[in-house]
């Protein structure tokens, strides 16, 4: 997929190479403004054919050139833009042809409903305030509580007597516990 | 590489003019009882001629002519599998050789047609004039098949798989294997076992090399895993719910050359080209065995050996693998003082010192008692010993509980026979001790000589698996007497006859309160026997001591003065934890200087926080005497120091300060001291084979409790171990099947 | 198992179902095939290792009679002392003999006592065996040969007939008790093919469905059939008869020679030709 309108930032080099070929209007015209991918996807800018849409909006291109002998396909997301940047889905049957699995983009008379479950329509999280954080990102919540575990990692200091224990000679009597929580009989 | 070994081993000990002729002794005693040298001849790898044994394989040969290869190479004698690796080779067709020789003869030639084979390496012979071809289009074409085949069934896991970096079969793939794979058709599927805490198991990437079943066979002396099913439905598995519990079985981690075992504690938790290696020496048993910690950032992550034939070969145990996670709890990380109602507060070093030095010049200084514990380097006993030296205190003493034997000479408390003494020695007697459980490794050794050399093994204590067949002479010490005296069948039938026997001790079993009189019986049966003997300058009589401090502060000459009586005002212990209640009088004022808050801890006044094993460069003396040096893997933590430099800090607020103010100077006063110590990895040799080593007839006393084992859990000995979530977690899952004892498979020594 | 089997036969109804596949489902189809024989085999991965049932379990007893007891006996003593596991798998016969074709665990266990064995050595071997039935089988264990001359003359037919009267599958034991039904691989009487093995030990030859209903018939009823072809046949004679050792006193004079006088000649000859040297010699 070519998408001139990224690529071409204002006075970047792709910019200049426009236009010295096409000049400073052009130049601009084809950073900045929005146009469709079959206007500016073809071979030297000739339209390409928009072969179909599917359930969810996107569209998909193809650009057959037989002289190159060069068969290019697209799809421009519908919910693609400036601001979300993860586009979500995309129909089975339309991405066996964007893969070039088929030969036909999927229709009624030459593709069959796989025989499996469908696909779930899952929404994905990832740009939603709820979304998945990992234990020390900066937005989680839970950071603060993820640091003192990995502290505790590193090292837990000794839990001194409190002054409260009962003393036998020399030793102060703690009830200890072994790591997993069991109490442990006294030593000797 | 054994080789290799031994001749820097010989040099080594040459240069440095020490005559260790009996070293080198060694090194031909070992080569003398590999297997049987059969007729040697020529093999042509690529055209270079390298003479070799008849019984090689070709892959062995490959390897002679210096030409190695990636492969699932065995560790473990000469029964091994390894179907990745396929040789071109020629040789003489013999029915058409004698055909073309009649015809040539008139021609007055003789040519040999020559047909090419493609064998594997590993299962096949070499044989007279063998022309070896490893680099060839067939060749290649056949060992990518292979490898084909062994990725038919090996799942797609790498990204996920814990072997990943570090995996055998990654590794031959990626020079060996084709860049795709033709197989379309279904993976198997195999369920994963449970095999105990240690081990994760994720069986479907199993290739079935077997070694983890010939390890515990073989080298554990376990029979738990095995293969079971055949064809397609083969698996590696316990066949009923079983566990491995053998002390060593970690190790098969190590072995599994995909990421069908895995590190259980270790999972998930760092990828190999993370980590960083340390070379240092472990400190949970008397052994010293060679190990390399690896670390990310500051977190030690796991532990793996390192090969040292002389030491620990190539293994370790579960628990020098294991409890290092023991050092994340409970550690001392600021001093404390103890204040009048009990509780602990807080100090900066200056204060804690302070104290320290008002404490100790307080008193006079045989009224001071030093205690050093097991985990304890050479530097800072060194300067325990100087410090309380100066303030004019001689009682300072290592060995815990007072253990009856003499430290005169060092013979009088080293293995004498080395842990290499094991591969030579006819009969081995071991009295109290069972290694299994006090250095496992060395239990590897010895199940490896009883099978390989045909070692027979004597036990006066309590019988227990140890894997191989022994002779239960008895359970008390007076068996030990009659053996002594001459009244018991097994010396005239056996131990007399013994060329070079071998007696080994634990050090614990002479905590006894007739520990003097079991050391004097066994002077006693050196008279007998042959376990001094002068003519193959054989020393046998072996003490196995299961801490790491214990011998370097031997030779050090820390030992209490003689009737100490006066009963101590302040009390100094370095990292002891095992000590009596009634070693401490209530009125006394104690200091406490080590790592881990464990059992000392909670007798001190005032705690000054020391570095552990991981921590610090240092020192260590194992049980034959052999000084290692570690090296700190990660920094102490919080304020804790290393031990020498808190004393040395002491000694200059006490007014007399140490000589010595860096690693090296430290060294320096040590070579003064014991000029051994400094000659690192070389076993100087005591020299007096008998000198110390008579009985003494007023000390021939013996009780009449039976010796029982020393540990009855060896997954938690010490304050490390006791502090592990892993060890505690071993204890729970394991230690029951421990307690069966297999009297039915021992032979049983009819006396009376 | 069962179930398991309901799934897959499931899945590949599903398939059938789809007339209109397209032809990258019909290849996944042709490639889905040998995932169904292979799950109408008893061994595979889950079943490889020991479950504990019902009548298989470590604690189920198990002892063998006494007469057993003297057959083990002959048996080791045909091993040298220091070899003995080499007993191994005759062992295991005895006790899959013993306990009506069906090697329990126990006796896993007490095999590996009596030859100083690890347990877990005589569950590899018996695991590798597929006439070791580790599972419970049926009073008779129909092994139907299915090898290629077996299965030329119709062995499938036979072993569907046998399915279809004892409502059983490959491996299953049915509702009575009395049938198991394996496919096993050629037990070489192809001479008279098809053919099947009861219970390790019987062979019935010249099988057709018609003739092995009958065969499972007598056996519900608790006759015993005859052993051998079912037809009119006398052991695997052709259709002229018998062509050659017609009298029985010739194949009985071959069969049985005297060994022992025949060592004994041999010894004596030795004898003889040595004094002979040696007389030569001075």
């Amino acid at each position: 997929m070519r998408s001139w309108g990224q690529s071409v930032g204002l006075l970047g080099p792709k910019f200049w190479a426009i236009y010295r070929k096409e000049g400073f209007t052009r130049a601009l015209l084809r950073g900045k403004i929005y146009k469709p991918t079959h206007e500016k996807g073809g071979y030297e800018d000739e339209l390409v054919r928009l072969v179909g849409t599917d359930e969810f909006g996107n569209r998909y291109y193809e650009d057959f050139n037989h002289h190159n002998k060069n068969t290019r396909r697209w799809i421009e997301y519908a919910d693609y833009n400036k601001w979300f940047m993860t586009p979500k889905k995309i129909a089975p049957g339309w991405h066996g042809w964007l893969h070039y699995t088929y030969d036909d983009p999927p229709k009624k008379d030459n593709f069959v409903e796989p025989a499996y479950r469908p696909h779930r329509t899952v929404v994905f999280k990832t740009d939603h305030p709820n979304a998945y954080k990992n234990p020390g990102h900066l937005l989680n919540d839970n950071r603060a509580e993820y640091l003192e575990r990995t502290k505790a990692r590193k090292y837990t200091p000794w839990e001194p007597p409190t002054g409260s224990e009962p003393k036998d000679g020399k030793k102060i009597v703690v009830q200890k516990k072994d790591p997993l929580g069991q109490v442990v009989e006294e030593l000797d | 590489m054994l080789k290799l070994f031994y001749n820097a081993a010989k040099q080594r000990s040459l240069s440095q003019a020490t005559t260790s002729a009996s070293l080198i002794r060694n090194s031909q005693r070992m080569f003398r009882s590999s297997a049987q040298m059969n007729q040697q001849f020529n093999v042509y790898i690529d055209g270079r001629p390298v003479k070799v044994d008849a019984s090689y394989t070709i892959f062995q040969a490959c390897q002679e002519a210096g030409y190695h290869i990636l492969s699932l190479i065995s560790y473990i004698e000469s029964r091994f599998l390894d179907s990745a690796i396929m040789k071109d080779y020629q040789l003489p067709a013999t029915a058409e050789c004698a055909q073309s020789k009649q015809k040539d003869l008139q021609n007055q030639q003789i040519t040999q047609p020559l047909i090419t084979l493609q064998l594997a390496a590993c299962a096949t012979n070499v044989r007279p004039d063998l022309k070896v071809i490893t680099k060839s289009e067939k060749t290649r074409i056949a060992r990518g098949g292979v490898m084909e085949f062994l990725l038919a069934n090996h799942p797609l896991d790498c990204p996920i798989c814990d072997q990943g970096g570090e995996c055998d079969l990654q590794d031959i793939s990626t020079v060996y294997g084709y860049q795709e794979g033709r197989f379309m058709e279904y993976k198997r599927a195999v369920e994963d076992k449970n095999i105990g805490p240690l081990i994760k198991t994720s069986m479907t990437r199993c290739i079935h090399c077997t070694r983890c079943v010939r390890f515990t066979e073989q080298i554990a002396g376990e029979f738990t895993l095995g293969q079971v099913g055949r064809g397609k439905y083969n698996e590696i598995s316990t066949y009923i719910e079983n566990m491995v519990t053998n002390e060593l079985s970690g190790n098969v981690v190590d072995l599994c050359p995909v990421g069908a075992l895995n590190n259980l504690p270790y999972s998930f938790q760092a990828r190999p080209w993370e980590l960083k290696s340390n070379y240092t020496v472990d400190v949970m048993d008397g052994l010293g065995s060679n190990i390399d910690v690896h670390i990310r950032g500051s977190d030690t992550l796991r532990i793996l050996p390192r090969i040292n034939e002389e030491v620990n070969e190539e293994w370790i145990s579960d628990k020098s693998r294991h409890a290092f996670d023991g050092l994340r709890k409970q550690r001392l990380h600021i001093p404390l003082l103890r204040k009048p109602d009990g509780s602990f507060g807080e100090l900066t070093w200056e204060e804690a010192l302070n104290k320290a030095a008002e404490v100790l010049s307080s008193v006079k200084g045989d009224e001071i008692h030093g205690m050093i514990g097991q985990f304890n380097d050479v530097e800072s006993m060194l300067a325990f010993k100087d410090l309380l030296n100066r303030l004019n205190c001689d009682n300072v003493d290592v060995r815990k509980n007072a253990p009856h034997f003499k430290a005169d000479f060092r013979n009088q408390y080293l293995s004498n026979s080395r842990i290499i003494g094991i591969d030579e020695t006819d009969l081995l007697l071991l009295v109290g001790c069972n290694p299994r459980l006090e250095a496992p490794v060395l239990n590897a050794r010895i199940r490896k000589a009883v099978g390989v050399n045909g070692l027979q093994v004597g036990i006066i204590g309590s019988a227990t698996n140890l894997g191989y067949d022994y002779v239960h002479l008895g359970n008390s010490p007076k068996t030990l007497q009659e053996l002594a005296e001459g009244k018991h069948p097994y010396l005239q039938q056996r131990l007399a006859k013994a060329e070079l026997p071998m007696i080994l001790v634990s050090a614990q079993t002479l905590e006894r309160s007739d520990g003097e009189g079991i050391m004097n019986y066994i002077y006693k049966l050196a008279e007998n026997t042959k376990l001094i003997n002068k003519k193959e300058k054989w020393n046998g009589i072996n003490i196995l001591h299961t801490e790491a401090s214990r011998v370097g502060a031997l030779d050090l000459g820390i030992v209490p003065q003689t009737n100490v009586t006066k009963k101590p005002k302040v009390v100094y212990i370095l990292g002891q934890d095992n000590f009596r209640h009634e070693e401490i009088p209530e009125d006394a004022f104690v200091i406490y200087q080590g790592h881990t808050g464990d059992e000392g801890a909670y007798y001190a006044d005032l705690i000054l926080p020391g570095a552990s094993y991981l921590e610090k460069s240092a020192l260590f003396v194992n049980t034959d005497g052999r000084p290692q040096q570690s090296r700190g893997a990660q920094q102490p933590p919080g304020f804790a120091r290393e031990d020498w430099m808190i004393l040395r800090a002491l000694s200059e607020q006490l007014g007399c300060p140490l000589p010595y103010d860096s690693l090296d100077e430290i060294r320096t006063r040590m070579a003064e001291l014991a000029p051994h110590l400094v000659r690192f990895d070389v076993i100087e040799p005591s020299g007096f084979e008998e000198l110390g080593l008579k009985a003494e007839e007023s000390k021939l006393k013996l009780n009449n409790t039976a010796l029982t084992d020393n540990i009855d859990n060896f997954y938690q000995t010490d304050s490390i171990s006791r502090n592990s979530m892993i060890m505690a977690r071993c204890t729970k899952e394991l230690n029951p099947k421990k307690q069966f004892n297999f009297k039915e498979h021992v032979q049983t020594w009819m006396t009376h | 198992m069962f179930a398991l089997k309901q799934l897959y036969r499931g899945s590949s109804n599903l398939f059938k179902a789809n007339k209109n596949t397209t032809q990258l489902f019909s290849l996944l189809a042709k490639y889905q095939q040998p995932m169904m024989i292979m799950n109408q085999n008893r061994w595979f991965s889950a079943f490889v290792n020991h479950r504990d049932t019902e009548d298989n379990r470590e604690d189920t007893p198990f002892e063998f009679t006494p007469e057993n007891y003297e057959q083990i006996n002959e048996i080791i003593a045909k091993y040298p002392s220091n070899y003995k596991h080499s007993a191994v798998i005759p062992l295991l016969f005895v006790a899959q003999k013993q306990n009506a074709n069906f090697l329990t665990l126990s006796a896993m266990n007490k095999i590996a006592k009596i030859l100083d064995m690890a347990p877990m050595q005589v569950y590899e071997v018996a695991s590798f065996y597929t006439m070791f039935n580790r599972t419970k089988v049926g009073k008779y264990h129909l092994q139907v040969c299915g090898t290629t001359p077996c299965m030329l003359r119709g062995a499938r037919d036979v072993m569907q007939a046998i399915r279809e009267y004892a409502h059983i599958n490959n491996d299953e034991i049915s509702e009575d008790g009395l049938f198991t039904i394996s496919e096993v691989e050629c037990l070489g009487a192809c001479v008279n093919a098809p053919m099947m093995q009861v219970n390790n030990e019987w062979f019935y030859e010249d099988l057709t469905p018609e003739n092995t209903i009958a065969l499972l018939e007598k056996w519900k009823k608790g006759e015993e059939p005859n052993v051998g072809p079912q037809i009119n046949r006398n052991c695997s004679e052709g259709p002229l008869g018998r062509t050659s050792l017609f009298k029985p006193e010739e194949i009985e004079g071959v069969h049985e020679r005297d060994f022992v006088e025949v060592k004994k000649q041999y010894d004596e000859a030795k004898a003889k030709a040595a004094a002979a040297a040696a007389a030569a010699k001075k």
